[in-house]
């Protein structure tokens, strides 16, 4: 009995020793996690950079391809249309509550009952 | 020595170099920590400062007009090189620049060196691929116009640190600009990146999206036609103003000569300001209608009543006013009509000095309009104390005032829209990166300046003048125009006086005139060879007109 009583603070010890150990192996181990996460993270965001960069080069080109100089040079030089002379246009009186349209020929349609603020404004 | 004194001997010996181990780290760690950690730092930690994306600039349909590219830009941390030659050697031929020129950045004593900004993808990966130590990447913003040249003077541009220099760039840099965030970066002994406790990336705030009045379809209509009208009149400078009738919101300014955002060269430096709004001129006969409306408003002509046109020459306190044609008697709408200076002349003697500088005035002139956009001017009007003689009899057909495009547009707006001076507007809203609108600008009536009835008899005027008078080559098939021709001699400051050989021609109207939705003004200066605006500004007003009312979808009413 006296020696099992002696023996009891050692035991405590160790186990107070292994868990201080434990703690300590934990806090190292998660330092060097954060760093290599951080190395991780580094390369990543390299990368990011060369694909933003790619994308901004696709950007630019598609840009290029739907400013309106681009679409007005390639419809009147490449495909060889012409603006609409004013008696090619057809305008036509759109009646929105019956949902009816009167023709459906001609480019424009003008919407005279859906007038906007500034053609009501009056001061 | 007995075994005992050994023993003793190393156990001092052991505990002396202990303790003056000791004593050296406490020195280190405890005396000398401020000057230590200060060294450390300086060779791990670094400051940087992260600019998030500008925002983007719309035209009123949501078509984006400036946006924010992500391009590479390399840097060098001087102390961090290894191999000094080689990298040298490496980045003169990855970056084309002559070895000197990157020798010379490197031997600095500074911490941080840019080598070169936004680079093209290509080189950025070549570098990255190089692995040179001390030579890093990062990610700039770069403006990009997907539309080039149109509308590049309103819509302005940034600099390569990514400030506003001119147009709406500049002055809603504040609004446009991301958050500038400071950050501390710590890097291990090989240069690369550690995330610590306390340097966190930062959470980017982009900079606000701006929403312009402009209507980019009818900005690149105004932009045609008017390249077009400055190669037949080899005209100096050619500009073209549409605005919205009733709500004052500009719709196109374009200017030629102009510049393409993506690549100015130094020469074009001089086109980043607006001439619509910076630059002043006489009016000529444009002004005419204004000072009309004064004489209408006031009861003090009819448009019946008759004045004498002398011939075509009258001596006015011994100088000289001429017509372009000869004319005997004309009442006051053939005055108009026919764009006579004498009848004009003899016209505004009827109004008292300081009634007629009240109106011009209230239409505008001699003020900042408000347009937001840098550098506007007031024009120029001498207070009625400051007139000699005969600047009444000039004013009356617009000499002797200096006015900005904006402001005659605007002042015809108010003719257009029943007399109410609306402030000219080139922003709607603004937006942030979801699209959420943070504010909202309104239609802003700036002052009534003359009744409605005045308004009506004018434009009805001007309606005549594009039927009958010197502006018929304005009218347009199938819509009622009013508008008004103006041909004025510029001022010769070498000589002090008016020039025969420099002119300003221009043509101001809107349409349809019973229902205006736009107001337009071609302007034209110092065409060569003919230069009546009748003939060279006013076709140009039909063809940008009637290309318009096609686009807005107006059908005619003729």
């Amino acid at each position: 009995m006296v020696t099992e009583k002696k023996d009891r603070p050692g035991k405590y010890y160790f186990l107070f020793f292994i868990g201080g150990l434990l703690v300590f192996l934990f806090y190292v181990w998660e330092c060097a996690e954060v760093i290599t996460l951080s190395y991780q993270i580094n390369e990543l965001k390299e990368e990011l950079i060369l694909l933003e960069n790619k994308n901004c080069h696709l950007k630019t080109k598609l840009y290029r391809y739907t400013n309106l100089a681009n679409i007005d040079k390639i419809a009147r030089e490449e495909r060889g249309m012409i603006s609409p002379q004013h008696e090619n246009i057809l305008f036509l009186k759109v009646t929105f509550k019956e949902n009816k349209v009167s023709s459906n020929r001609g480019f424009f349609i003008a919407r005279e009952d859906t007038k906007d603020a500034s053609e009501n404004a009056h001061y | 020595m007995p075994q005992k004194t050994r023993i003793i001997s190393s156990i001092l010996i052991v505990i002396f170099t202990l303790i003056v181990l000791e004593i050296r780290l406490y020195y280190i760690q405890i005396v000398g920590h401020h000057r230590y950690k200060k060294m450390a730092d300086k060779q791990s930690i670094s400051v940087r400062q992260d600019e998030f994306k500008r925002g983007t600039i719309y035209d009123r349909n949501g078509k984006e007009l400036a946006i924010e590219l992500e391009l590479s830009s390399v840097y060098a941390m001087p102390p961090s090189i290894s191999n000094p030659e080689e990298t040298v050697k490496k980045l003169a031929l990855l970056l084309d620049v002559r070895e000197k020129e990157i020798r010379k950045k490197l031997e600095t004593s500074n911490s941080f060196v840019w080598l070169r900004r936004k680079i093209d993808t290509e080189i950025a990966e070549k570098i990255k691929n190089s692995h040179l130590k001390g030579i890093e990447l990062i990610n700039e913003g770069k403006r990009f116009y997907p539309e080039n040249e149109l509308a590049s003077q309103v819509i302005g541009l940034a600099g390569l640190d990514n400030q506003g220099l001119s147009g709406i760039e500049n002055s809603f840099d504040t609004i446009l600009r991301g958050k500038i965030e400071k950050t501390i970066r710590r890097k291990d002994g090989f240069g690369r990146e550690l995330i610590a406790a306390g340097t966190a990336y930062p959470s980017g705030v982009s900079g606000y999206g701006v929403v312009t009045t402009i209507d980019s379809v009818i900005q690149y209509i105004a932009e045609v036609e008017l390249r077009k009208a400055y190669n037949e009149t080899r005209a100096k400078l050619a500009t073209i103003v549409v605005q919205d009738s009733q709500t004052g919101e500009i719709l196109a300014l374009a200017n030629f000569p102009s510049f393409n955002g993506n690549d100015l060269s130094p020469e074009k430096y001089k086109y980043l300001k607006i001439p619509a709004i910076c630059n002043i001129f006489e009016p000529g006969s444009t002004f005419k209608p204004i000072v009309a409306a004064a004489l209408l408003e006031e009861n003090l002509v009819t448009l019946e009543d008759l004045f004498y046109c002398e011939n075509g020459v009258y001596l006015f306190n011994g100088l000289p006013v001429r017509d372009h044609e000869k004319e005997n008697w004309l009442t006051f709408l053939q005055i108009l009509e026919k764009s006579s200076n004498i009848g004009m002349v003899k016209a505004g003697q009827l109004l008292e000095e300081n009634k007629l500088y009240q109106y011009v005035r209230d239409f505008g002139f001699g003020n900042y309009t408000g347009v937001k956009l840098p550098g506007e001017t007031p024009g120029i009007l001498k207070k009625p104390k400051d007139w000699s003689e005969i600047s009444l009899s000039r004013l009356s057909f617009g000499q002797g005032v200096g006015v900005t495009a904006i402001q005659l547009i605007s002042a015809f707006s108010c003719l257009a829209n029943g007399g109410v001076l609306m402030e000219p507007m080139i922003v709607k809203r603004i937006i942030d990166s979801n699209e959420k609108v943070v504010a909202e600008f309104h239609p802003c009536p700036v002052r009534r300046v003359i009744s409605y009835k005045t308004a009506q008899t004018l434009t009805d005027i001007l309606c005549r003048i594009v039927k009958n008078g010197t502006g018929k080559e304005a009218g347009i098939g199938g819509y009622k125009v009013a508008g008004k021709t103006g041909t004025a001699q510029k001022f010769d400051p070498a000589t002090g006086k008016y020039s025969d050989t420099s002119y300003i021609a221009s043509f101001i109207g809107y349409l349809p005139a019973d229902r205006p939705r736009v107001t337009i003004l071609v302007l034209l200066d110092e065409p060569q060879g003919f230069y009546w605006a009748g003939s060279i500004a006013a076709p140009v007003f039909a063809r940008v007109g009637l290309r318009i009312m096609h686009h807005l979808g107006v059908p005619p009413e003729l």
